[in-house]
């Protein structure tokens, strides 16, 4: 392997990591035994001072990345950079950009690539990128859709050549077949790949950058940018944005600065080499029935170590900014997430052991497991607290133990001890967002926070949202946990980014077990002793007001008054890069020009121009049908035509859509039906929709 | 495949309506024409799509695809494939027990 000269660097930052964490768990757990009421349960004394250890570590560590990331702005006014030149240069190798999508909004991804074309396009290096929109959806009507804002996005941009989209038939392996399919098909015209989700967004000259720094270090594998949250619009997605844009690159500073060369890939914004790529993350399923079997679903860090794991760096580098990307909009959609997040990243656990990888890697493993191993962790130390008071309740003191000397022994409970404890938990919890301020105010950075007074307002309102959704967010990844250790698969669904708002049935629907669970909780503590229910009100409470929260903060209107209270405000949203504000432009295009294929399948026989894209995608070679299926299909055909699209299941539509003859003759005969039959298809609302003219579309 | 016989007006009706989704002002004579000589929608409709893609050998999807997209049929397709395989997942190289 390539002497590394980061690695001794490396190496002394994770001990001192390692041992500020460690240090402050064990001292932390030492002090929690002595604040427990004594004589007590020895059971439950004993686990609930080893479950405290380890959630201090789990805070420990995110208190000491911040802390690292703080000092490395104030000591050096800039993160860690990764050798390479001041100014970015000319490409010279080609670069693809693939934007893996399930169901998404085409409209969306067909905006952020017109932006990024554009842009790539102004500064006259658009020859040495290609993009690829790899779609793995099997909705017929979002297939459509698809390939139209495709065949509009081209021919906008005359980029034909240079914009292309794909369809898989067989979804194996979710997005890393995807990207495999890709590879295998297109890997080797590039030398580098730049991963991109549907919503994410770059700006040229970060991607200019992002090739430079790989063409600058040969032994780089990934670099991964921070991208930061734009365009949320709900309440919970502008705090979300909020506290992305002030702790973020803070957090990221302080990752970048333990992790160097050993760091993250998470999976979109990202620049990759290609050929390593290819050699050796492949990634196989995992083996066994469940739990945590079938394919990897937290791809990104798998990768990483495996890439790592040949000898290739990955690099985090938080100080390229122009990276974007969007949220879920609403704590209902971030806990949909979670879910899979959750399960992806448990499976990591099964490869705790896998031969080669770097014990950096296994410790990513091992943190990226615990960011919800913790809630149930956290969880269980909560239930212990209430079983330890019910024992002290419900169990008679014995002042005579056996084996103790003459005098009696009194029940003791050092409380200051417990608040000592409490206030050192919240500070290191509380501290890092401190900082963040401190930080933006020295940077003179707080004016595109709105202004100091507005960002420590902000941040404090960020805090106490924080603090209420910590309890909801531990109950729901509880269950998560558990339901993935219990075998349970998780549904593949696309990520929703558009804020529709949480409505109250949704809300009863999710929050109604915890609010009953944290009433029952509070009322059997208060039964035992009315004082303990002070110390359970901060988590209990906030699982009773769980359903007003999430509806509120899931509303665009509530968002908008905070902004017009000039809170949550960020850089971006006071001054929009000209990237964010040209999408804005882009979207208002593409979103025009969908109306047309608004009808999905039923769009792809009736209209001539759907329909004209649908078939030229499609191989002009003649097929052969058995029998049997030509049979099959005349079926098909007959069943359309008479009863329309409702007749056939998606996956009747999707074989239709494969069929080019078929296409051809149904357009051909769907227009010559007689006016009474061909009102489901040629309806009103249709002659209308045709009255639109597209812009482009030139006679 | 069955071809009634419409009255002309449906005929016209019809086409008119084509005309409009292929966002093309075809004149009344033009549709007058068509619906006079052919009486069945399915030849009208067939004959307007031929006189419309006459300069385009009669390839009617050649002519949607460069009205709508100036574009070629070969602009839709793909890059050629170069069928690459990849690497097996890394158990082939023993090296990752847990995994398949």
């Amino acid at each position: 392997m390539i002497f590394k000269p980061w690695r001794r660097r490396a190496m002394f930052r994770r001990t001192v990591l390692g041992l500020l964490i460690i240090v402050p768990a064990l001292v932390g757990a030492e002090f929690m035994a002595g604040a427990l009421p004594q004589p007590g349960n020895v059971i439950l004394d004993d686990a609930t001072v080893v479950i405290f250890g380890l959630l201090m570590a789990w805070v420990t560590f995110g208190f000491w990345t911040a802390l690292f990331g703080f000092c490395v702005f104030v000591a050096r006014g800039t993160p860690p950079v990764l050798p390479a030149p001041d100014d970015t240069r000319f490409p010279q190798k080609p670069t693809a950009l693939v934007v893996p999508v399930y169901k998404e909004s085409p409209e969306h991804v067909a905006a952020t690539i017109e932006v990024m074309y554009r842009g790539l396009e102004a500064r006259g290096v658009l020859s040495r990128f290609e993009f690829y929109v790899l779609s793995d959806s099997d909705d017929p009507d979002a297939c459509v859709r698809e390939q139209w804002a495709w065949a509009n996005l081209c021919h906008r941009l005359g980029g034909f050549d240079r914009i292309h989209y794909r369809r898989r038939r067989v979804n194996i392996k979710r997005k890393t077949g995807n990207i495999a399919d890709f590879l295998r098909r297109w890997g080797q015209r590039h030398e580098y790949m730049i991963v991109l989700d549907a919503d994410s967004l770059l700006s040229a000259d970060t991607l200019l950058r992002l090739v430079t720094l790989m063409e600058s270090n040969p032994g780089t594998g990934i670099i991964q940018t921070v991208p930061g949250i734009m365009r949320q619009t709900t309440l919970f997605g502008r705090m979300q944005q909020f506290a992305n844009r002030l702790y973020g690159p803070m957090f990221a500073a302080g990752l970048a600065f333990w992790q160097l060369g050993d760091s993250y890939y998470w999976g979109h914004n990202a620049i990759i080499r290609v050929t390593p790529f290819m050699q050796h993350c492949n990634l196989p399923r995992l083996r066994g029935h469940a739990p945590l079997s079938g394919d990897i679903l937290s791809h990104d860090f798998v990768e990483a170590a495996l890439l790592r794991r040949a000898g290739w760096s990955t690099w985090l580098v938080s100080e390229i900014g122009g990276s974007w990307e969007e949220t879920p909009p609403t704590l209902l959609d971030e806990l949909k997430r979670d879910r899979r997040w959750c399960h992806g990243n448990l499976q990591h656990l099964r490869l705790l052991l896998a031969k080669g990888i770097l014990a950096t890697h296994r410790l990513m493993f091992i943190n990226g497991a615990m960011s919800y191993i913790t809630s149930v962790l956290w969880f269980v130390y909560l239930l212990l607290g209430t079983a330890i008071l019910a024992w002290h309740a419900l169990v008679p003191p014995d002042y005579f133990p056996a084996g103790h000397g003459l005098f009696p022994v009194w029940p003791v409970w050092h409380r200051g001890l417990a608040v000592v404890l409490l206030a050192l938990t919240l500070l290191i919890l509380f501290l890092p967002k401190f900082l963040a301020v401190l930080l933006a105010v020295l940077q003179r950075r707080s004016k595109g926070f709105g202004g100091a007074p507005r960002l420590l307002a902000s941040m404090l309102l960020e805090l106490v949202h924080a603090s209420l959704l910590a309890p909801v967010r531990m109950l729901f990844h509880s269950c998560f946990v558990l339901a993935s250790l219990a075998g349970g698969g998780v549904h593949w669904g696309p990520q929703r980014r558009e804020a529709h708002g949480t409505s109250w049935h949704d809300a009863l629907r999710f929050h109604i077990p915890g609010t009953l669970l944290a009433i029952a909780w509070g009322a059997f503590a208060y039964s035992l002793d009315p004082e303990f229910l002070w110390w359970l009100i901060p988590v209990l409470g906030a699982l009773v007001i769980a359903i007003p929260l999430s509806v509120y903060t899931s509303r665009t209107r509530a968002g908008r008054w905070a902004h017009r209270l000039g809170l949550f405000l960020t850089p971006e949203e006071q001054a929009p890069p000209a990237e964010i504000m040209e999408l804005e432009c882009a979207l208002d295009r593409c979103v025009g020009a969908a109306v047309r294929a608004a009808g999905g399948f039923r769009a792809a026989i009736v209209d001539p121009y759907v329909n004209a894209v649908v078939i030229a995608r499609l191989s002009p070679a003649a097929r052969h049908y058995s029998e049997e299926a030509a049979i099959s299909r005349d079926l098909q055909r007959a069943k359309l035509l008479a009863r329309g699209t409702l007749a056939l299941d998606h996956r009747e539509q999707l074989a239709i859509l494969r069929d080019r003859a078929l296409l051809l003759q149904l357009h051909a005969e769907v227009w010559a039906l007689p006016p009474g039959r061909a009102s489901q298809w040629l309806s009103p609302e249709f002659a209308e929709l045709r009255k639109w003219r597209p812009s482009w579309c030139g006679v | 495949m069955a071809h009634n016989t419409e009255n002309c007006a449906d005929v016209r009706e019809r086409l008119r309506t084509y005309a409009q989704a292929l966002d093309l002002d075809c004149g009344n004579d033009c549709i007058e024409a068509i619906s006079a000589n052919v009486s069945t929608l399915f030849d009208s409709l067939k004959l307007l799509r031929k006189q419309l893609a006459a300069d385009f050998g009669g390839d009617f999807l050649a002519f949607r695809l460069r009205q709508g997209f100036a574009a070629n049929e070969a602009d839709f397709r793909p890059p050629p494939l170069e069928r690459q395989p990849l690497p097996p997942a890394p158990l082939a190289h023993g090296t990752l027990p847990a995994m398949d």
